[in-house]
């Protein structure tokens, strides 16, 4: 009895040994070798690289979503008051860099933090757009599908950003605070005109916010892959 | 006048005192216009830009009255970025006259700024209308640097490539990916100066222009951050000369072509040369000489007479002429026969005879009986000296009837034999042309087949196979035979006599059943025959 228990023990410890060299890790896929082989993680120079081609394509798709919005609804008036009169951009709670003095300071971990939260923030405004635009009468299907794609995207960048969080920092997965959105605070808009302006801001404030992340993650990618030449002098 | 100009005068100083009178009161209802009615002329920010999204400058202008610039103004600019408090303008200078910098630490990306700027003159404040921008959204970056070109060798193809290749403007953040920048180059022929050919969305600082043409051109590159909308200006142009590469295989070529073409013209002409007359034949034939198809006219013209026996002998009745070998049969007979050789000799004696035809029977005086020759015989037919040998024969001696004909040298071919028929009994001897034999053309003799008992010499043609038949088992005792080809002969001749022409004059008589053949067309008429018959007959019958 005393036997078996011995080398069952034996056995799970031999198994737990040698499995935990490849349990623990998962095995990390090269580029080219390891076509057929099952792994389980990207190297970290491709997932960046991915990450920020993510970030490159919702920014066009933004861009191009928020012009063909102002063609169809915004009259040039208001297009350049909404310029003049200043935007109601709410930004998180926590500041986000501005300068390129600001943000070349900030580590890495924040950088990715920041990142991680503005993706997360926009993922919820963009459904509730979707349901709005379907709403009009003439929206476009141009407009819809792409803000559906956005929305796509926007999902898989924040896995991606994820797994580059747990790879470059060795935290796990960032639990989502409860981030307040601002959108939350506005009701529901009395007639079109409101709606039309409400849904402008969103597309352009999410361009913004689209364009911040962009840029973090090139910083990030040349962190990475050009050293120090990145950091300020 | 001067009157005049005297009253005018204080009038004109009036007026002169009242101009800027009326200048400071137009001023003045200006101002008083502008402070009232109006107000002060506002300046107004108009362009802002940021070359690299670090910093950025704002400019203002007075639009309405830009003339405006008497006594000092000055102008305060506030800004607020975002929710914030309002700030001045931290540089004036930098940017130049009526301008605002905002170098890095006071520029917030992503943040919208508010500004205004007031003018302080004297007349009063004027503020400018609030202007708000996002900095990523002015981004206008310098042009970019350093174009340059690189040409690809390319053999096969006609065009060349063309490497074109610049840097990015060194005020911009492109390694770190704080700007990313999109590219677009234009070029165009030097010769064409309105006709630009755009090559946008290039994402890396270098572009390769596959197969441009010969020729010159002109490249300009601008640039712009793809987050933002607005190009930069265009970088200094290059001018790029392609030049011409194909000159040397051209000529190259040229004096490849002309070499073989001259190699082949002058191989042509020391080849044909010599065969010129080849060639002139081969171009302008001859017309050709009658020959007949089989005979070689060179062969004719050597004169081997093997040779040309053997080609004549193809054809048919042909036998070798002899005449080379002047052919004297000397037959003497048992009887005493004997040939006469000299013909024309004895032809002199033959005066008073009838004229000589060669057809016409003679008379011969002396009969002598016919002998059976010995050997073929052959005979020519110029029959003149036949007769004439035969007439002679008889007188001179017991020498051969002139049935019995030496040879002669030169063969007539042109005369058709004939058979001779000699009447001993009679006393003449006959040419018997029979008409059938004319046919044979080319029979060139006749021969004796025999002599039949009555001494009459049977002639036929000279045939190949005839001579095989010769009368030489006919000899001595071959007068039956002879006898019977004879009247065989006789029964032919008399059968045809009948029909044939020209002329054939049958006489019959006494006992040899003898007819007489025609006569040579060319050697006697009818009344020869008949002359001579007669004279024959007569004499026949005086016998």
């Amino acid at each position: 009895m005393s036997l078996c228990v011995v080398t069952f023990t034996c056995c799970v410890w031999l198994l737990l040994w040698f499995g935990g060299g490849t349990l623990g890790q998962p095995l990390e896929c090269r580029a080219g070798a390891d076509v057929g082989r099952r792994c389980a993680s990207i190297p970290l120079d491709k997932l960046l690289e991915r990450v920020v081609q993510h970030a490159e394509l919702i920014y066009r798709l933004s861009e191009e979503s928020c012009a063909l919005f102002e063609e169809m609804f915004i009259p040039l008036a208001v297009r350049t008051q909404h310029i003049r009169g200043g935007n109601t951009c709410t930004s998180p709670a926590f500041s986000v860099p501005g300068s390129k003095g600001e943000v070349q300071q900030i580590s890495d971990k924040w950088l990715l933090h920041t990142v991680l939260i503005l993706i997360q923030s926009w993922i919820e405004p963009l459904f509730t757009l979707q349901d709005t635009l379907d709403r009009y009468d003439n929206a476009p299907n141009v407009l819809l599908n792409k803000t559906k794609w956005v929305s796509s995207k926007l999902v898989s960048l924040e896995q991606g950003v994820t797994v580059l969080i747990r790879k470059m920092l060795d935290e796990g997965a960032l639990t989502m605070e409860s981030h307040q959105s601002w959108m939350i605070e506005s009701s529901e808009p009395a007639d079109m005109v409101e709606s039309v302006t409400k849904d402008y801001a969103v597309l352009t404030c999410f361009k913004k916010d689209a364009h911040k992340v962009e840029t973090f993650l090139k910083l990030l990618r040349c962190r990475q892959t050009q050293g120090l030449s990145c950091f300020p002098i | 006048m001067w009157k005049l100009l005297l009253l005018v005068l204080p009038w004109i100083r009036m007026g002169v005192t009242a101009l800027p009178r009326n200048a400071q009161d137009i001023t003045h209802t200006l101002n008083a216009k502008d402070d009232v009615s109006s107000p002060p002329p506002r300046p107004q920010i108009h362009y802002c830009r940021s070359p690299n999204m670090e910093t950025f400058t704002c400019w203002w202008r007075f639009p309405d009255n830009p003339l405006l610039g008497n006594g000092n103004v000055t102008y305060v600019l506030t800004y607020a970025v975002g929710k914030g408090s309002k700030q001045e303008c931290p540089d004036y200078t930098t940017g130049g006259p009526n301008s605002c910098y905002f170098d890095s630490q006071h520029t917030q990306v992503w943040e919208v700024y508010c500004m205004n700027v007031t003018a302080i003159s004297a007349r009063g404040n004027q503020t400018s209308e609030e202007h708000c921008l996002d900095v990523a959204e002015i981004v206008e970056t310098d042009p970019p640097l350093n174009l340059t070109y690189q040409l690809m060798s390319n053999s096969e193809e006609s065009g060349s490539t063309v490497v074109v290749s610049w840097q990015y403007p060194l005020t911009v953040d492109v390694q770190m990916g704080w700007v990313t920048l999109i590219y677009e180059l234009q070029f165009r022929r030097k010769s064409e100066p309105h006709n630009w050919k755009v090559k946008g969305g290039l994402r890396e600082p270098h572009l390769e222009l596959l197969d441009l043409p010969v020729g010159s051109y002109v490249v300009r590159v601008r640039c712009k951050s793809r987050n933002a909308g607005l190009w930069s200006k265009w970088s200094s142009p290059l001018t790029v000369d392609i030049p011409a590469k194909q000159g040397i295989d051209k000529t190259l070529a040229v004096i490849l072509v002309t070499g073989v073409s001259m190699m082949t013209f002058l191989i042509i002409g020391f080849g044909v040369i010599p065969q010129s007359k080849r060639l002139k034949a081969l171009l302008l034939p001859p017309v050709p000489k009658p020959r007949i198809r089989g005979i070689d006219s060179t062969l004719l013209k050597s004169g081997k007479v093997e040779e040309i026996n053997r080609l004549f002998s193809s054809f048919h009745g042909y036998t070798t002429p002899q005449y080379s070998e002047e052919v004297l049969l000397q037959v003497s007979m048992d009887e005493g026969l004997s040939f006469k050789e000299n013909s024309m000799a004895q032809s002199k004696k033959m005066e008073g005879e009838p004229p000589p035809s060669i057809n016409g029977p003679g008379c011969p005086r002396g009969q002598q009986p016919m002998q059976t020759l010995v050997g073929p015989t052959c005979y020519s037919q110029a029959l003149a000296p036949y007769w004439q040998a035969s007439t002679h024969g008889q007188e001179d001696s017991s020498a051969l009837s002139p049935t019995a004909m030496p040879t002669l040298a030169q063969p007539d071919p042109s005369i058709l034999h004939s058979e001779l028929l000699t009447f001993p009994a009679l006393g003449y001897s006959m040419i018997l042309s029979p008409a059938p034999v004319q046919q044979i053309n080319q029979d060139f003799y006749t021969c004796v087949n025999g002599i039949n008992a009555r001494g009459a010499v049977h002639l036929v043609p000279c045939l190949p196979d005839h001579s095989k038949q010769s009368p030489y088992s006919q000899i001595g005792g071959a007068a039956d035979s002879a006898k019977k080809g004879l009247t065989e002969r006789s029964i032919q001749l008399t059968s045809t006599s009948g029909q044939g022409e020209p002329v054939a004059n049958v006489v019959t008589a006494g006992p040899g059943s003898v007819a007489v053949g025609t006569a040579f067309d060319s050697y006697a008429t009818l009344d020869d025959l008949r002359l001579h018959n007669e004279q024959c007959v007569g004499m026949a019958s005086s016998q």
